[in-house]
């Protein structure tokens, strides 16, 4: 599949029951319910590894919780070089700044930030990946460790391909942000409470599809004879 | 309040000059130039000042430069409005760990912080007061309107006596009337972009400007309704 048939696919996707969709977005607002709600999300890469073009169910929602915490865990773990990584950046502007001149504090906080980011978004790439490549293994915690799973994967892909879909996720969700805040604004604020238990949740469906679809068709090509 | 002769009397309200609905739906396509996206606003403003002085015909696209102020006043409310909950909101994103992008797209950002639930916790304050400001600034609007002054939007006492007047479970029957309609386009839009995409081009040329025409008289009949009670209301309002 290229990236735009995968990114049609997903884009209708989601519509296919509107009812989930609200229930979704009011999961993923209450505090410790919305593990749930990331439970589902996961549940949607499973479900699409497993060939159903359906939107999954809420059911056996003790899983889902599960599904849930291993996400938060992966994420929490992940970003750990990060921190660590932007914490020492930031450490050695500092140190050489002194306590003096305020714009090298400037000049130090924003290189900080920057590497952080850019580090944020190579380890985001990754994580990604790591996230489906558990989905594959049916929720193993590990197979989000397996690195070198993990990147053969993404060469697999292609990372030209990869960055290009990381892109297009990107400026889609930029609009789908910018309808909501229109939305919002023409409406008063009223419109706000759709954006929140129905937009938000749409993309996030929508973005677990792509992903799915995009995993997915490397395997496909590594099958081909 | 009758929700009911509201919310009818302003869905056939656009429909009484349907040329004023496309020359509206020229200008939110134009938006995207930011200007005409305040004239829009401008004109939303005045569609509640007519209404509220007890006009029935939608007000002409004239006095430009004054509908151009009073769409900066419609969205300096707004933002005022919105301001202090986003801040905490993107507080609780960006203090949650960026690589948590667990699935690449914007609506993840938010699925992702809120799992943080240590930073979370300030993005769902965000989010409580968000929804709570977000009840009261219809009313805040259309008081400003009334008054024609911008410090208006922010009498609390006189918008919360407003709606004390209008009734509270009446305001929120109206506001869960208007979640509705706006659902409703929401729906059907989808249905004309997706698989026929011509919806792209009629989303925002019809049915949106529709929608905003519908909500803005909409508030305005809900702000006067309480002070000259029903008979007036037989009177001017209806539309044919």
């Amino acid at each position: 599949m290229d990236i735009g048939e995968i990114v049609s696919d997903a884009i209708k996707y989601p519509s296919q029951k509107w009812g989930k969709i609200i229930i979704l977005g009011i999961i993923l607002i209450i505090p410790i319910v919305n593990f749930i709600g990331l439970g589902y999300l996961f549940r949607v890469l499973k479900a699409t590894f497993a060939g159903i073009d359906d939107v999954p169910e809420f059911d056996e929602a003790g899983e889902l919780f599960i599904d849930g915490l291993k996400i938060l865990v992966v994420g929490i773990v992940y970003a750990i070089p990060v921190f660590i990584i932007g914490a020492i950046i930031s450490l050695i502007f500092g140190v050489s700044a002194g306590s003096t001149v305020s714009s090298f504090d400037m000049f130090a906080i924003l290189a900080g930030s920057l590497v952080y980011v850019i580090l944020a978004i190579i380890i985001g790439l990754i994580e990604s990946i790591a996230i489906a490549n558990m989905a594959l293994y049916e929720g193993e915690l590990g197979a989000a460790f397996k690195f070198s799973e993990v990147m053969d994967r993404i060469s697999a892909i292609g990372w030209g391909k990869y960055i290009i879909w990381y892109i297009v996720m990107i400026l889609i969700g930029i609009i789908a942000y910018l309808v909501a805040a229109g939305i919002s604004i023409l409406t008063f604020g009223i419109g706000i409470i759709l954006v929140i238990l129905v937009i938000a949740p749409y993309i996030s469906v929508f973005g677990a599809r792509s992903l799915a679809l995009l995993f997915a068709s490397s395997e496909e090509d590594q099958q081909a004879p | 309040m009758d929700a009911g002769e509201i919310t009818s009397n302003a869905l056939k309200y656009p429909l009484t000059n349907f040329k004023k609905v496309l020359i509206l739906g020229i200008l939110i396509i134009l938006s995207t130039l930011i200007i005409p996206g305040f004239l829009v606003l401008g004109y939303i403003f005045k569609i509640i000042k007519s209404t509220i002085e007890d006009s029935s015909e939608l007000p002409e696209f004239e006095d430009w430069k004054t509908m151009f102020v009073d769409g900066l006043k419609v969205f300096t409310v707004l933002f005022i409005y919105s301001f202090i909950p986003w801040i905490l909101i993107i507080l609780g994103i960006w203090g949650a760990i960026l690589p948590l992008l667990t699935v690449p797209g914007a609506g993840s950002l938010m699925d992702s912080s809120l799992s943080l639930n240590l930073i979370s916790g300030i993005s769902v304050v965000g989010l409580g007061l968000l929804l709570v400001i977000n009840f009261i600034v219809p009313v805040a609007m259309a008081n400003m309107i009334h008054h024609n002054r911008l410090r208006s939007a922010f009498n609390f006492k006189e918008i919360i006596g407003k709606i004390k007047k209008i009734g509270g479970v009446s305001y929120l029957i109206w506001y869960v009337i208007m979640l509705i309609i706006i659902w409703g386009m929401i729906y059907v839009s989808t249905f004309l972009i997706f698989p026929l995409l011509i919806g792209i081009i009629i989303v925002p040329l019809i049915i949106l400007p529709y929608l905003i025409i519908t909500l803005a008289r909409s508030l305005g009949l809900l702000y006067i309704y309480e002070d000259s009670g029903h008979e007036y209301y037989r009177h001017s309002k209806q539309i044919k």
